[in-house]
């Protein structure tokens, strides 16, 4: 019982942060893709 | 402040997804700051193989802590030898999707790699939430 607990725990919290850390890349790549875009319209 | 009986809830929300979290975004700015190219999807690969090598780094000095051998008996080397295993069995799969992936890399096939990089620090936080 203890070990099935352990082994959702990990999936589910993984499952979350996974979800976090890739919003955060997504947050990261649009704000990567303005800067250059702004970048080369000031060129 | 929450009252004493939600704190064990939040220790575990720490443990599994705190933790994994803190270490994911830390990797995350390191690889976003070293790279000249924006961060991509592709990205995700190297970000999971170094959460996986930071999580078998860390549970060598899990386990030799003492209260934690003290918890798990006579086997805690062995859990220990276990959790490293699982380690590399997901370095491994890492490997062989970076070896065989096609050049634009789907979201959905980051997050997968995030998702196994993300395995071995939760594996490793929760053995030492569940066996303190």
């Amino acid at each position: 019982m203890e070990f099935l607990k352990f082994a959702i725990s990990v999936v589910a919290g993984s499952a979350v942060a996974t979800a976090m850390l890739g919003g955060v890349i997504k947050v990261v790549q649009i704000l990567q893709t303005r800067a250059a875009a702004s970048k080369a319209l000031v060129r | 402040m929450l009252p004493a009986v939600h704190e064990p809830v939040w220790n575990e929300i720490l443990a599994h997804v705190g933790v994994p979290f803190a270490a994911g975004l830390v990797l995350l700015f390191v690889i976003a700051a070293s790279d000249k190219e924006p961060i991509s999807w592709a990205n995700c690969n190297d970000i999971a193989l170094d959460l996986t090598i930071l999580s078998a780094g860390a549970s060598g000095g899990i386990f030799a802590n003492p209260s934690l051998i003290q918890h798990l008996g006579e086997n805690a080397a062995v859990y220990g030898i276990l959790v490293i295993l699982c380690d590399f069995i997901l370095v491994g799969f890492l490997v062989y999707i970076r070896r065989w992936r096609k050049a634009p890399v789907s979201s959905v096939c980051g997050l997968r790699d995030l998702f196994m990089g993300f395995l071995t620090v939760a594996m490793t936080a929760s053995v030492l939430y569940f066996g303190l």
